[in-house]
């Protein structure tokens, strides 16, 4: 995954050739950076997608402090290195689970998502979920009773 | 003394003939090494089962022993590992997401329209074709849908004659049968069929019916009628039937009664050979990489052009590679992949006129292995095969079905969802270019794409790639008074992808104001770093700290 800065009025490259950042070298795809309010966190998926009920989809996460990373895993271990936490995989009922956007309104973050569902035979459904954070001050799916804060 | 010279020449005269026979019968396999592979894997495929999901998994077969990975497995057979069928030719837009036509172990899948207007399928079938199989099996479909089992309609051990005889097949003891192909010819059915590593015979139906039974059409009954593997046959609109096979390096006119070739074959000349490396397997690669491929021959016509073609390995996957010619004879030219990891099939037209190629899956790219799938495609201007836009066995489900699932509800079939809200109505942007609307963020309808129907919006996006474009996983965002939206442009069978952005005021169609503006290209494989695919999109707009949004920004990225 690469990073290239944008001109905020036309919405193209500020320069071109751009200055390329690599964020990944292997690792994930259908990125999304969010800013809470210490860090930058970055979501990708991982897996394989759009095989149904055979998908092994997920989300994974990191954070840093600079938007151009370095982009930290739990462990401390970088995502230049494909090093990367886990925010949400698949199960049974629904075995591939990603490429997800986030959307906030008032104070609440949602997570959106498709998932391959395995009571409609694997079919790509959309999901849309609230986000929190944990203890530690990484986002978690799970209801932790304090949501998660985005600042931009 | 005269007595015993009699028993000694006696003996010698055996040990000379059983050695002898040794060497002819068999090639010298015992009959228990013999019974120990029929009894290791049997040699029919059967009726076929329901397809399971979306058909990933299957086999994979070989002279190691047989790979499985599905829902019907048997003893004997170990897993077949997730990444001998990654999908990967789906998930980077080579293909359409297809779904194989039963749960069948079939290989060298081939699809014959017959005189009565029916579909005939066949194939390399028997659970291990590098053991043995029991002969030729054949299915019947109206419709491509629904199959039903015609059964073994010739048998190498009852109506064999040449082909009765176990071969040495990688040093083991085998009576595989590759390959066989069932035409309509000469207004009855023929069977062409392989005996690795041996040769070619060629059966015709003796009640003019696909079921048989069928004898040698050949004036050749106890050898090979050419050796090599793979055979077909084409008939021209003169009813000329002629006959290729192996890599399609030869071709001939045949008799009028089958029963040999007319005339000596012909050397087929490729003109402008695919000298990339990348687009041949290793034993094309070290002739010079001149050959169209190394086995699975493929000929047809089709919009009066000859398609002559050989599977090959192009950039890993088992594909047909194809040229084309105005006379049948070549020179051929114009060698290109036809449809990615459907390598060892054949191409046909149906009753509706739509033209179809069969696939069986025979690469780690490939969404499942050794079972029978069909993809339609279409020709290009220059006369190249493509994949089809629409593939009407997809996986894909009913787009427009209401679902309820995890406290949503409605049109909720979706893939790489991004969202947004102006005014009271939330939106959702997918792959397709696909719109989502709802007022409560519960129940969604779908609301149409944003470029409509049109193929080709904007003319930059044919600039780098020349196939049908794709256009996927869009990322919104609003500053400025105006919605930003952007967007992958890629292609079935094409790297050179980029981000295009569209602009729009308002995202009410309903609203006079209502128009995407083209913004073109923001990047592509040009510039986003070298062996980078430039897809999937992310913008944010970072900012100054002690300003909230929209105020003063310090900087805006793009990531993918």
């Amino acid at each position: 995954m690469r990073l290239v800065e944008l001109d905020y009025k036309t919405g193209k490259l500020k320069k071109d050739p751009p200055d390329i950042t690599t964020l990944t070298t292997s690792l994930g795809e259908g990125v999304f950076i969010i800013k809470g309010p210490k860090y930058y966190y970055i979501f990708a998926s991982r897996g394989r997608c759009c095989a149904g009920d055979s998908s092994t989809y997920q989300i994974v996460m990191g954070r840093a402090e600079n938007v151009k990373g370095p982009y930290l895993n739990k462990e401390g271990q970088r995502w230049v290195d494909n090093k990367y936490s886990l925010f949400l995989a698949g199960d049974t009922t629904e075995p591939g689970r990603g490429h997800n956007g986030f959307f906030t309104e008032h104070d609440t973050t949602f997570i959106v998502y498709h998932a391959y569902t395995h009571a409609q035979k694997g079919a790509s459904l959309l999901n849309i979920k609230p986000m929190y954070i944990d203890e530690d001050g990484w986002p978690a799916i799970f209801n932790t009773n304090r949501l998660f804060k985005r600042e931009y | 003394m005269k007595y015993l010279q009699l028993i000694a020449v006696a003996s010698l005269l055996f040990i000379f003939s059983s050695s002898l026979f040794s060497q002819t019968v068999n090639n010298g396999f015992t009959q228990s090494q013999i019974d120990s592979v029929r009894n290791s894997v049997t040699g029919l495929s059967g009726p076929g089962k329901p397809v399971v999901g979306n058909g990933v998994g299957g086999w994979r077969s070989g002279s190691a022993g047989v790979m499985y990975s599905g829902s019907y497995p048997e003893t004997g057979w170990t897993t077949m590992p997730p990444d001998k069928t990654s999908g990967s030719v789906i998930k980077n837009g080579l293909l359409p997401p297809i779904k194989p036509l039963m749960e069948l172990h079939l290989r060298d899948a081939v699809i014959c329209v017959g005189g009565d207007g029916n579909y005939y399928l066949t194939g390399s079938s028997g659970n291990n074709i590098w053991a043995w199989a029991e002969g030729v099996e054949i299915w019947k479909s109206s419709d491509l849908k629904t199959w039903s089992y015609l059964g073994l309609v010739w048998s190498i051990e009852k109506d064999g004659i040449w082909e009765k005889e176990w071969q040495n097949l990688h040093g083991k003891p085998a009576r595989a049968l590759w390959a066989p192909e069932l035409h309509y010819v000469k207004g009855n059915y023929f069977i062409v069929l392989s005996m690795p590593p041996t040769g070619i015979s060629i059966l015709k139906s003796t009640t003019g019916k696909p079921e048989g039974p069928y004898i040698h059409a050949t004036t050749i009954t106890d050898k090979p009628f050419v050796r090599g593997i793979d055979p077909t046959l084409f008939q021209d609109d003169d009813g000329s039937v002629y006959f290729t096979w192996s890599g399609a390096n030869k071709i001939a006119k045949m008799k009028n009664d089958m029963s040999d070739i007319a005339e000596p074959f012909r050397n087929i000349v490729l003109q402008n050979p695919d000298h990339d490396s990348l687009h041949h397997s290793v034993k094309c690669m070290k002739r010079g990489s001149n050959d169209l491929g190394h086995e699975g021959a493929i000929l047809f016509k089709a919009n009066g052009k000859y398609y002559l073609g050989a599977a090959d390995e192009y950039e890993g996957r088992y594909s047909s590679c194809v040229a084309m010619a105005d006379n049948i004879y070549g020179p051929y030219t114009g060698r290109h992949e036809s449809v990615p990891c459907a390598g060892g099939g054949n191409f046909f037209k149906d009753r509706k006129g739509n033209w179809w190629a069969t696939f069986f899956g025979n690469d780690d790219q490939s969404p499942w292995r050794e079972k029978p799938g069909i993809v339609k495609i279409d020709f290009a201007k220059d006369g190249k095969i493509i994949v089809a836009k629409d593939q009407e066995l997809s996986q894909r489900p009913q787009p427009d079905k209401i679902i309820e699932n995890n406290g949503l509800k409605g049109n909720l079939n979706v893939h790489d969802p991004v969202m947004i809200k102006q005014g009271d109505t939330y939106y959702i942007f997918s792959t397709g270019m696909a719109v989502k609307t709802s007022k409560d963020r519960i129940n969604w309808t779908n609301a149409g794409s944003v470029f409509g129907r049109d193929s080709i919006k904007f003319n930059w996006w044919k600039e780098d790639i020349k196939e049908k474009i794709g256009l996927w996983a869009p990322d919104i965002h609003y500053s400025n008074g105006k919605y930003y939206l952007y967007y992958s442009v890629s292609a079935w069978m094409n790297f050179n992808s980029s981000i295009g952005l569209v602009t729009n005021t308002t995202l009410d169609k309903n609203n006079p104001a209502y128009k995407w503006v083209d913004e073109g290209q923001v990047i592509s494989f040009k510039n986003g770093g070298s062996g980078v695919n430039v897809i999937d999109p992310n913008v944010f707009i970072d900012k100054d700290g002690k300003n909230t949004w929209p105020m003063v920004l310090t900087k805006q990225v793009c990531v993918w």
